[in-house]
């Protein structure tokens, strides 16, 4: 954080903000800013020029913190792709192991704890019913007799109820169906999370915590880059693989091949087999929230 | 405050009228739809919930399958979370 | 120049008072002092240190905001009657409602900031330097609002004074139509404030229609509650006066909004209890707990029976009329609607949250080290204000005064 910069443009940067009132000036000292970070814009509204240049900072900074090297991404979405995700109730024995996979992958702090797939153990009998189910289930061996698993995370909304609450226009959906949160732009009001009905979103209460030998660097600006406390994140599809033609982690870790995962618009995709050829269902579909995230029974 | 003011209650209400609408308008005037994404479902057969509970009812998991589970969550202990804190 | 005199003149009055008032002071500085070491707290650690929780995102602080967008929003229950029905008694007064509205609006802004993970990037969410994403985020809409009720109470209190000070008429043609701006305003910061939550369909218990209604109509009763108070204090330590009538005035209109806010609640009890979907486990979490967790039944309960005694003690026009019943009413109807706001209604909202899960929440001691921070320094800067316009409009405090010094 307290690096040598020389820079004449940070000096008068660092100058002008003593102007500043007092109150902000507590404020930033508080939260020791780099204050070529607090005067960035908003991603969506960056030239190509301006992106490249904070990614170079940003993989410097982040090499040089985590002493690995580091890349981020800013791939953009790739043309005729709306990516999709189809989930077998058939086939989830509720193992967790997605949970896991997934904050190894993309970060997530390790204490405080976030997870970005939360795992509901229903009744069978009861059927899909939020208000009796259970995500602490321990049993020495899972499934369980008499339950079922559901997975939630971020269905990637076609009409996504927290892109449209966002004041500051910190989230937005991408043309490959993503959405995703500029963590540099976000402020922390979390009405999106009020507003999601997956409870998908989640918040950096305090400063998130990754051991550095656990960190992965290999990231991407709107999906696993380290994220600062008070903030809002979510589930990205692992944007960092996916652009990459690579699979979501949760998908290749999954034991039991439940989580299928492609491009909608490819009619030779197996996400696009299963939609043509199976019934499915989408969480909370009187909400008008058109999830491109399907479970469907393979068997 | 203002004194005597001849104001009747009809250009009262004209006034609070215009007051709504000036407020309200510049929003309204900025307003703009928002455009679903055009991605037309090819075909999709969807499975209401009721359905989905028929199946649940009766699926079946193979005793082979069986394996230890990963660790619950932790996030959810509030008092855990007060003890750190208070540290 | 004048202007400068005016600042100045205000500057000086605030340093001038007994013992009594320098105590009341001193008391609120204390208390912000402690307040203060919880909101630095906050700024080393983030908002772990509150209770709350991706479960309970939301909670004592945005309760806190939405009940003080309420006290706003009441300033024009004096507005109202003084200009539409000429109320002489209640004209004069208009002004510490204005002086309310502004401090409220300033504790509720406060709210917001303490709320917000990442405060200084606050900006973001403004307008050409940020990117606001106004017609379609309702926050957008309520910070829009409640700056434009900000301003225009502001200036006209401000100019107000200021032409009194300077022993010059007031511009009628300025003021007239900025006090009547301000009533579809005052309405529309609490409707929005209501939209925020009601725009929430994945949260069944703000998603009534009723929710703006019943907003409106509980702050009509716990702002003028805060005055009729205020008045009887400002009345005994200063040259303040009121009369009678007029705070029999307010509490009359506190009637017609207690009984309209005790209806639209049966109305909504009604439609919860008797169709008793799925989604009558918020209520159920709030009136009776679900299993084990019964946090907020206690207080639920409480606000209900101030609420309904205030409502007896107002309604029955002896217990109106007589100053000690009417008081223990507006105090009694000022805290069942402070607890309905700020605990109530925010933490049902989450609890169960989406998924279904049950996460307690309880405010955390820094999180209500925080609101006595707000609330403190609410009412010191509430109390300066006072001290000024108390000054200029009882005492003829004005230019000439000040020269003389």
């Amino acid at each position: 954080m307290q690096k040598g910069k020389n820079n004449s443009r940070r000096d008068f940067l660092k100058k002008l903000s003593l102007g500043i009132g007092g109150s902000a000036v507590a404020l930033s000292a508080c939260n020791s800013p780099d204050f070529d970070d607090f005067l960035q814009k908003n991603f969506k509204t960056l030239s190509k020029e301006d992106i490249d240049e904070i990614i170079l900072n940003l993989e410097k900074k982040y090499s040089e913190k985590y002493g690995k090297k580091f890349s981020v991404s800013a791939e953009p979405a790739i043309d005729n792709t709306l990516f999709g995700y189809a989930l077998d109730l058939s086939r989830c024995i509720g193992c967790r192991r997605c949970v896991y996979a997934c904050v190894d992958e993309n970060n997530q702090s390790r204490d405080p704890q976030i997870h970005w797939i939360t795992v509901l153990q229903m009744d069978k009998e009861k059927g899909i019913d939020y208000m009796h189910s259970d995500i602490h289930y321990n049993p020495e061996l899972v499934p369980e007799e008499g339950h079922f698993y559901v997975p939630v995370a971020c269905q990637q909304c076609a009409n996504p109820p927290c892109v449209k609450v966002c004041p500051a226009t910190a989230t937005w959906q991408e043309p490959d169906g993503i959405v995703v949160v500029d963590y540099n732009w976000c402020i922390g009001c979390r009405y999106c999370m009020a507003a999601c009905p997956y409870g998908a979103r989640h918040f950096n209460w305090s400063e998130p915590i990754v051991p550095d030998e656990e960190m992965n660097p290999i990231s991407h600006y709107l999906g696993n880059r380290p994220r600062p406390k008070g903030v809002v994140e979510k589930c990205t599809f692992c944007i960092q693989r996916v652009r990459e033609g690579k699979y979501p982690s949760c998908v290749e870790i999954c034991p039991t091949g439940s989580r299928k995962f492609g491009n909608m618009l490819d009619p030779e995709s197996e996400i696009r087999y299963i939609l043509e050829n199976k019934r499915v269902l989408v969480l909370k579909a009187e909400l008008n929230t058109q999830p491109n995230f399907y479970y469907f029974f393979g068997v | 405050m203002a004194k005597e003011n001849n104001n009747s209650r009809s250009t009262f209400l004209k006034k609070l009228t215009m007051a709504f609408v000036s407020v309200f308008g510049l929003g309204l005037a900025t307003f703009s739809f928002q455009k679903l994404q055009g991605f037309i479902k090819p075909g999709f057969k969807s499975l209401s919930k009721t359905e989905a509970n028929t199946h649940i009812s009766k699926l079946h998991f193979s005793e082979v399958m069986k394996i230890k589970p990963e660790s619950p969550p932790k996030f959810q202990q509030t008092s855990e979370r007060l003890q750190t804190n208070e540290i | 120049m004048k202007l400068f005199h005016f600042f100045l003149g205000s500057i000086k009055i605030i340093f001038k008072g007994g013992k009594g008032y320098y105590s009341w002071i001193v008391f609120l500085i204390l208390i912000l002092i402690w307040g203060l070491g919880g909101y630095i707290n906050q700024l080393q650690d983030g908002l772990g240190v509150t209770n709350m929780s991706d479960s309970v995102s939301w909670a004592f602080y945005i309760g806190n905001f939405t009940f003080l967008v309420g006290v706003a929003a009441a300033a024009i229950m004096l507005v109202i009657p003084a200009y539409i029905y000429n109320w002489k008694p209640i004209k004069e007064i208009v002004i510490f409602g204005e002086l309310l509205a502004i401090t409220a609006v300033v504790m509720c802004i406060g709210f917001i900031v303490v709320d917000i993970g990442s405060p200084v990037k606050f900006w973001h969410m403004l307008p050409i330097i940020g990117t606001m994403n106004f017609p379609d985020s309702i926050l957008a809409w309520d910070f829009f609002v409640l700056g434009i009720y900000f301003l225009i109470n502001l200036f006209v209190a401000t100019y107000l004074l200021y032409s009194l000070f300077i022993k010059k008429e007031y511009n009628k043609s300025i003021v007239l139509p900025l006090i009547l701006l301000s009533i579809p305003a005052a309405i529309a910061i609490h409707t929005i404030t209501a939209f925020l939550f009601n725009a929430i369909p994945a949260r069944p218990f703000w998603n009534s229609a009723l929710l703006a209604p019943r907003f409106l109509a509980s702050a009509f009763c716990s702002g003028p509650a805060i005055l009729i108070i205020l008045f009887q204090v400002l009345q005994k330590t200063t040259k303040f006066e009121i009369k009678k009538e007029a705070i029999w005035t307010i509490a009359e209109l506190m009637v017609y909004a207690m009984f309209i806010y005790l209806f639209f609640t049966i109305a909504e009890f009604f439609k919860e209890f008797y169709s008793d979907t799925e989604h009558l486990v918020f209520w159920k979490y709030l009136l009776f707990g679900i299993g084990e967790n019964k946090e907020l039944v206690p207080y639920s309960w409480l606000s209900i029976f101030m609420g309904t005694t205030a409502f007896i003690l107002f309604l029955i026009p002896r217990t109106r009329k007589n100053i000690i019943t009417l008081n223990i009413g507006a105090v009694l109807i000022y805290f069942s609607v402070y607890i309905e706001k700020g605990l109530a209604l925010i933490i049902p909202g989450f609890t169960p949250d989406v998924l279904g899960q049950i996460h307690v929440y309880t405010p955390s001691i820094d999180e209500i080290r925080i609101t006595v921070l707000i609330f403190s320094a609410g009412a010191l800067l509430f109390t300066f204000m006072l001290k000024i316009a108390i000054a200029i409009i009882f005492n003829n405090y004005s230019i000439d005064k000040l020269e003389l010094e």
